[in-house]
């Protein structure tokens, strides 16, 4: 099985971009357009690390991550914002939401995938291909 | 009406009138009993009516003085008070217009506050892709490019680069005037971050076929500070010597002087103007409007630099001398700023 990310991203593009960087890694990517799709989705899937942008349409990315944390079957994915909110308690408040880790936009293209790669290092889980 | 003592004002209007109507009195009271044809035993006897007239005219003059004066003191008294009232009253007034006014400043920086957050956020979600797409593109990640095409996409990368530069410069002396922006203190090798600060700027000296030194003296250790601003002001510095420079040498220099490390960005550039020198380290400040289409930028870089410094206890400071270069010292305190 492949190592499966989830990708809750509202804006197309940027939804594009991670996909094809992550898939042409060789990670199997879900994406999801708000965040109670995204709740929904990991619910179903049971990805590897959820990828979450925090401005999201009616349902904000702290509190997905607070949803997703509330599940004791998600507690143990690794949940990564990744956003462009860059003010002072941004990463604070991520984390405090229960993310683990906090990737300001934009991203870079080059070092994106080690980025998030180094919240995947649980040896319980596959290595990617 | 000049001010008296209060005794001096007793002695004009109570003293001075009782003792000129007591002494008509004395006068004219001698005088009229002149008048009368009496012998020594009447006169004596009407001396003693006399002086007794005397003390009750004199002790009625007296109360008459005394209470038109202590009247007057009680006028003054009350026109003490009201005034006093009246003052209390306008400054009560100032003080209610003035938190009103700060109230509408603070709900002002509130608001300016969230549009920055918004500003920045809409502004880097699209750079997002564009910087996102374009890298993948240099990749060859979906497929091969002729020499042109990277060639074009470099400069797409570019431009956006400068663009996110330009909304990082805004948001950070946002954050920095309105007091948000933290400093993270830690022990850093001081030598990995200047080495990584003269990789980033070296192609930019190559490009310009400028000679980049660095002068480190071998005791340069480790500095207790935040090793990411650290980085910012040094970059700026040096982008800047060498944005200025058209030839010649940039020079940086590192020393440690007693319980401070000293950075110094040397430059053979333009130089700045005596009068320019002190708007520097303003916002929005490129000396020289006219050379803005040549030197890009926000002329936000200085300005963001001196206040970083500050926000960690150091100072920053500047010689220049016309065409022949400028000298930017930069002191930080070895042990970090000082914890208030």
């Amino acid at each position: 099985m492949r190592t499966t990310i989830l990708l809750i991203e509202d804006n197309e593009q940027n939804r594009y971009l991670a996909t094809f960087l992550l898939e042409k890694r060789g990670y199997a990517v879900i994406s999801a357009n708000d965040g109670p799709q995204g709740i929904e989705c990991a619910g179903r899937f049971l990805p590897h690390l959820i990828l979450l942008d925090i401005q999201l349409p009616s349902m904000d990315g702290y509190a997905v991550a607070q949803s997703l944390r509330g599940n004791p079957a998600l507690a143990g994915i690794p949940i990564v914002a990744v956003t462009s909110y860059a003010m002072p308690g941004d990463r604070e408040k991520a984390l405090a939401a229960g993310c683990n880790g906090y990737i300001e936009k934009p991203i870079n293209p080059e070092t994106f995938v080690a980025e998030i790669e180094h919240f995947l290092g649980d040896p319980g889980k596959e290595p990617p291909r | 009406m000049t001010r008296q003592n209060p005794v001096t004002r007793a002695i004009l209007r109570i003293i001075l009138p009782y003792v000129v109507l007591a002494g008509l009195w004395i006068l004219l009271s001698d005088r009229l009993l002149a008048f009368f044809p009496l012998d020594v035993a009447a006169h004596t006897q009407w001396s003693i009516y006399k002086g007794l007239a005397f003390v009750l005219v004199t002790a009625f003059l007296l109360s008459a003085l005394l209470r038109t004066e202590l009247n007057a003191r009680v006028r003054d008294q009350t026109a003490l008070r009201e005034l006093n009232t009246s003052l209390e009253r306008r400054v009560a007034e100032r003080t209610a217009e003035l938190a009103v006014a700060k109230e509408l400043a603070e709900t002002a920086d509130r608001l300016k506050s969230a549009f920055l957050a918004t500003m920045s956020h809409e502004l880097r979600t699209p750079l997002n892709s564009i910087i996102g797409f374009t890298g993948i593109l240099i990749q060859e990640l979906p497929g091969p490019l002729n020499a042109e095409q990277r060639k074009q996409l470099e400069m797409v990368r570019e431009s956006s680069r400068h663009l996110l530069a330009l909304i990082t410069d805004v948001l950070d002396i946002s954050k920095i005037e309105a007091g948000q922006l933290v400093v993270h203190c830690e022990p850093f090798d001081l030598r990995a971050s200047i080495m990584k600060v003269l990789g980033i700027v070296k192609p930019l000296a190559e490009k310009k076929h400028l000679t980049l030194q660095a002068n480190l003296a071998p005791a340069t250790g480790t500095l207790f500070s935040d090793p990411r601003r650290v980085e910012q002001i040094l970059l700026n510095l040096l982008n800047n010597a060498i944005k200025f420079t058209e030839k010649g040498t940039v020079t940086l220099g590192v020393e440690k002087v007693e319980a401070a490390v000293r950075f110094s960005v040397a430059d053979t550039g333009m130089g700045i103007k005596p009068e320019d020198l002190s708007k520097l380290f303003e916002p929005f400040q490129q000396v020289d409007s006219g050379l803005t289409r040549q030197h890009e930028g926000t002329g936000l870089g200085l300005a963001i630099c001196r206040r970083l410094t500050g926000l960690l206890g150091g100072k920053i400071e500047v010689t220049s001398a016309l065409d022949k270069g400028s000298v930017f010292t930069l002191t930080l305190p070895l042990k970090g700023p000082e914890v208030p």
